[in-house]
């Protein structure tokens, strides 16, 4: 056997690895990666946070679509290895799972400059994530085909919705906090939880359809096979955008204020991951955030939401006060306990 | 460089050689299967028989789901549900194949296009299609009432009904192609010449074709079970949060609650059950075809 020998080939090997992996090392300081939400998110994080800051660097941004439940369990998943992304999008309830699970980074907040002019209220108590849009959970309703508005999550018992009501499981944030919405409006809450799966039991007969997920229950709505539901104000507008006739109300118990929150994961790119957080802090990012047909409610003082928006974009804290406010260190012990309930007792 | 072998062990040890040489062939395959399937397998084994705090070895996981109804409940639903789709796709897929096998080569691709179709669609759009189709302002509903069949729509989307229907559409060429493949390979003269012994058309099929057939019919099955056992996507979107079946039982505690002991005990079970039937109906269906074919030989 003349030429290459089993060792050459060998090192050979080692090498070619070795430069594959620097190579890597070398582009993963110009790359990176974050999650979006897909439908609005993705195209408004796209064009307000990741197209600027490539402009700006020359890094590339790669923005894959992946919910905050899965993300979660993804990075923990990977252990201390590369996580799937550097920068995470996740809301309340898998943020503060995260936390507890020791996923993210502790921020330093000196070098995230645009974070100074988060609301007061907005701020996180220990900073492992930047909240980046506000939303709001209320009432979609097609007022093309019923004929009167609603008003309380308790006009969803209105005969003349029969059959017409959407829910969506407690798989989802939406479901969670529609389910503790009925708790409360009975006299339960996250301590209490009877009372909303009572209530939901006795709005099944009116119940149209069972959506896994708010996107699915977005469909839902806009294909007609339900024409009311407890829905994010987001999705709402963009199917009003549509023209399906979709409004979005805020019943008078008051709407369930959500916060989306921006965090650095362990090992993933820092310097890269700070600019991001920062550009979608920024002035033009969060007002281009907040227009349509994003609807984003901004996090930082001083955006202009436009007027008619008002009232259905979360526009400042004081119209975040407005909304109530769920417990979700109360509710994220429980949840596995509420969707093992739901998976048996909610049949439609 | 090789010092020549003693004469005597000559023979041996080169069929050996050779032999071994082969097995080199299946060496990526192995190291690729025991890294991807069998690494995993065995986590998952070791997250199931670990308390939850990790530590201990424990039984608690099996003992909590296994004296759970509901979780009986929604293997069987899982199990009826890869039964049923098994069983459509095998009552569409034979017509079909026999069809196929008698058919010139134009006709032949349009049966493959048409089946085949499905599986290039992704699932979310295939999904976003059935809902069009089956929900209540859907088209088959529109028609039924146009039709003056119903006053009322039908409940089709989001029901067992509407999934078995989706399942069976996208896991019939699982189905169709090992039948085409076996039934290729039967000698066409088979036929004819059972007709020429008094046998009509149909028990010719019937009792020649369909025997000589158990192959292909066995290794659709195996798919389209194992394929049903597993589906994950096309439940949750044609079937909605109305119901659940065990990939969403095992989703739900991996992903949504982070219960991973629960996940893996799940998935475990899922699996030993899946093999279970699986071994089981392909020995039923060995014994019968070897019986079968016995059979035609002392007749």
């Amino acid at each position: 056997m003349s030429g290459i020998t089993r060792r050459q080939v060998l090192i050979g090997g080692v090498a070619g690895a070795a430069a594959v992996s620097a190579g890597v090392a070398w582009a993963q300081q110009k790359e990176l990666v974050a999650n979006t939400y897909g439908g609005g998110w993705e195209q408004g994080h796209k064009q307000a946070i990741a197209e600027p800051l490539e402009k700006k660097t020359g890094a590339k941004v790669i923005l894959i679509p992946m919910l905050a439940n899965e993300l979660v369990a993804r990075i923990k998943a990977a252990g201390g290895a590369k996580p799937p992304v550097d920068v995470a999008l996740v809301d309340d309830g898998p943020f503060l799972t995260a936390i507890k699970e020791n996923v993210f980074l502790r921020l330093p907040m000196d070098r995230i400059p645009n974070a100074a002019k988060l609301y007061p209220q907005y701020r996180p108590k220990e900073p492992y994530g930047v909240p980046i849009g506000a939303s709001v959970i209320g009432i979609a309703y097609n007022a093309k085909k019923l004929k009167s508005a609603p008003t309380s999550w308790q006009d969803l018992w209105k005969p003349e919705y029969k059959g017409k009501v959407g829910l969506c499981t407690p798989a989802s944030t939406l479901g969670t906090v529609a389910l503790l919405s009925f708790a409360k409006a009975q006299g339960g809450g996250e301590s209490k939880i009877e009372p909303g799966f009572d209530a939901v039991k006795s709005l099944l007969p009116s119940v149209g359809s069972i959506a896994s997920s708010p996107a699915a229950l977005q469909t839902l709505l806009e294909r007609g096979e339900v024409d009311i539901a407890p829905m994010w104000h987001s999705n709402t507008l963009l199917l009003k955008g549509k023209g399906t006739g979709m409004e979005f109300v805020l019943p008078k118990e008051g709407g369930i204020a959500g916060l989306a929150w921006f965090a650095i994961t362990k090992a993933g790119n820092l310097d890269l991951a700070l600019a991001y957080i920062n550009q979608g802090l920024s002035v033009q990012s969060q007002t281009l955030l907040a227009t349509p047909p994003f609807f984003f409610g901004p996090t930082v003082q001083g955006i202009k939401v436009e007027p008619q928006l008002r009232g259905v974009v979360p526009a400042a804290p004081e119209d975040l006060a407005r909304l109530v406010k769920v417990d979700w260190s109360q509710i994220n012990p429980q949840r596995p306990e509420w969707i093992n309930r739901w998976n048996r007792e909610i049949k439609v | 460089m090789d010092q020549p072998l003693e004469p005597g062990d000559q023979g041996l040890s080169r069929g050996l050689a050779s032999r071994l040489r082969l097995w080199q062939l299946a060496l990526p395959a192995t190291l690729f299967l025991a890294v991807y399937f069998f690494a995993p397998l065995l986590m998952l084994f070791w997250w199931s028989v670990r308390a939850p705090e990790g530590g201990a070895l424990t039984l608690a996981n099996f003992a909590s789901l296994l004296t759970d109804p509901f979780f009986f409940q929604t293997l069987w639903l899982s199990l009826r549900l890869s039964f049923e789709v098994t069983a459509i796709t095998l009552a569409l897929g034979f017509p079909l194949a026999y069809l196929y096998t008698n058919l010139g080569s134009a006709a032949r691709l349009a049966i493959l296009f048409i089946t085949l179709l499905p599986l290039l669609t992704s699932a979310v759009v295939r999904s976003f299609g059935w809902i069009v189709l089956l929900g209540k302002q859907g088209l088959i509903n529109q028609g039924l009432m146009a039709a003056g069949l119903t006053d009322a729509p039908i409940r089709l989307l989001f029901t067992v009904a509407g999934v078995r229907l989706a399942l069976a559409q996208v896991q019939l060429p699982f189905m169709l192609l090992p039948l085409i493949n076996a039934l290729e390979q039967l000698d066409p003269s088979l036929e004819p010449a059972a007709v020429s012994l008094g046998a009509s058309r149909f028990q010719a099929v019937l009792r020649v074709t369909v025997p000589l057939a158990m192959p292909g019919v066995v290794a659709g099955a195996i798919l389209n079970f194992a394929l049903t056992m597993s589906a994950f996507i096309t439940p949750a979107m044609v079937g909605g949060g109305s119901f659940i079946v065990m990939p969403t039982l095992v989703y739900q505690s991996a992903i949504v609650t982070l219960q991973w002991s629960k996940a893996a005990t799940t998935a475990l079970i899922l699996l030993m059950v899946a093999l279970t039937v699986v071994w089981t109906g392909t020995a039923v269906a060995k014994r019968w075809h070897y019986g079968a074919r016995e059979g035609a030989a002392d007749a």
